[in-house]
């Protein structure tokens, strides 16, 4: 009935699950806090910098689709975008967002508009705002590096999946002194970010943008439970590393199965 | 309903997608496939919807005559003659084989290029020894270079040996650390976005 090589993969998801589903319930009693992630506060400071010198923000959710593994990612910058314009529809910036797959425009385009109407400045939505580049990449590096460069930013947010054009948009924003706040869970590109970047969300820290920007109950208890599902992991990690240095493969049969 | 129908059909088809990965139920399966034939057929049109976004946007600039609406007539006049080449003559043509192989690779391998200065000018700003961190930034970066580079085993033979550990235990175990924190944080969001918990890309907001 199952199929072969993926029990494990298919317990490990019944155990996050479960455990995000406890960390739910438990937040109904009590409210879980996230530590600061600088990268996500430092965005308000960046809408309020570009809105004094007169600048715009500008926001791409990386070169990714919303399939694959680059689906989560994707999903979290579509929620930093959300916060992005609300703040933008609140302090009157402007702001242009660079969209690279066309399955990702209209999530794009819906959360801007949405977060518009939200802050009550339905009005302050421009269509333009959201453009859509190319799905190829180097043709959607450029498009953004054209669009940093030309539209006069004061603040850029780079927060989704990337591959080698993340050091090109880092750089493009040094180069017209804007502010850079990044983040991504492509593990090859941060480094490029952290280096060239003022803030850097590095892996979970994106992921849990949606949580930390909402202050939901339910999101923060689903936050606490995967905590507690990676301290699962670590115990099963760290006996398998014993165990194998003992000469026993259990637990690395276990996973294979 | 509006806001409830959404999340339930991506919910329902989230379930059907883990059922067909992990049990090997044939109804499943033939259902799982449809269904991402449908996704191809719905990209599609967000591709086209994309795409006259795109011509709106830029001939706006062109009746707007912004100062840079010579990039705008550039790029409708290549989106036409790309799609007259690809849709009347085949992507065997050789118009539209041109197109990618004298024009589109070679600015892409110009791009990609331009990432080597970008990380040397990264580099320069990020290593300096400002603070501790930044002097074992330095430090490391320093000798993963001098072990990459030909000249680094030339001055000392170890330099080699000593990046390859750095990279292979101390740099290979952080990442490591990263991605399983990553990839468990993947998970909770691919199941916030099933259940409904996440609806910011909806514009269903709070």
């Amino acid at each position: 009935m199952f199929m072969a090589g993926r029990v494990s993969s298919l317990v490990a998801l019944v155990v996050i699950f479960v455990s995000m589903l406890w960390g739910m319930k438990w937040a109904r009693t009590r409210l879980p806090s996230i530590r600061k992630i600088a990268g996500l506060d430092a965005i308000e400071e960046g809408v309020g910098r570009a809105t004094e010198m007169g600048k715009g923000v500008f926001f791409t959710p990386g070169w990714a689709d919303i399939s694959g593994e680059s689906a989560a990612p994707t999903f979290a910058a579509l929620d930093v975008l959300g916060h992005v314009a609300t703040l933008t529809a609140k302090y009157g910036t402007r702001l242009v967002v660079g969209v690279s797959f066309p399955n990702v425009y209209p999530l794009a385009y819906q959360t801007v508009q949405q977060s518009y109407l939200l802050a009550g400045r339905p009005d302050a939505f421009d269509p333009d705002m959201i453009r859509f580049t190319s799905p190829m990449q180097y043709a959607y590096a450029a498009a953004c590096l054209g669009m940093i460069q030309r539209e006069n930013v004061a603040a850029t947010v780079l927060v989704g999946a990337f591959a080698s054009e993340a050091v090109n948009f880092a750089e493009a924003t040094v180069a017209v002194g804007a502010l850079a706040i990044a983040g991504t869970t492509t593990t090859s590109q941060l480094p490029y970010f952290a280096a060239a970047c003022d803030y850097t969300m590095i892996g979970e820290e994106l992921l849990a943008a949606g949580a930390y920007i909402s202050k939901d109950p339910r999101r923060l208890g689903s936050i606490m439970g995967q905590d507690y599902a990676k301290l699962i992991a670590l115990a099963i990690l760290l006996t398998g590393v014993f165990l194998k240095t003992g000469g026993s493969n259990v637990i690395a049969d276990l996973l294979k199965r | 309903m509006k806001r409830e129908l959404p999340v339930a059909i991506a919910g329902l088809l989230g379930v059907l997608m883990l059922v067909d990965y992990f049990l090997n139920i044939k109804a499943a399966k033939t259902l799982s496939v449809e269904m991402q034939n449908w996704v191809i057929i719905i990209a599609a049109l967000a591709l086209a919807l994309a795409a006259l976004n795109l011509v709106i946007n830029h001939s706006r600039r062109i009746s707007r005559k912004d100062p840079d609406s010579l990039h705008s007539y550039l790029l409708i006049i290549s989106l036409v003659l790309t799609v007259i080449s690809g849709v009347f003559f085949g992507p065997s043509h050789v118009s539209f084989k041109f197109i990618f192989e004298a024009i589109i690779n070679p600015l892409a391998s110009a791009f990609y290029a331009m990432a080597c200065f970008h990380l040397a000018s990264a580099t320069y700003r990020a290593f300096r020894a400002h603070n501790l961190q930044a002097s074992a930034l330095l430090i490391t970066g320093m000798l993963v270079m001098l072990g990459r580079a030909p000249i680094g085993e030339v001055i000392w033979s170890k330099f080699p040996a000593i990046s390859t550990w750095i990279m292979s235990v101390a740099n290979l175990a952080g990442m490591r650390g990263i991605m399983i924190s990553s990839a468990v944080g993947m998970i909770g969001v691919g199941l916030r976005v099933m259940v409904g918990i996440d609806r910011t890309h909806l514009g269903l907001g709070e």
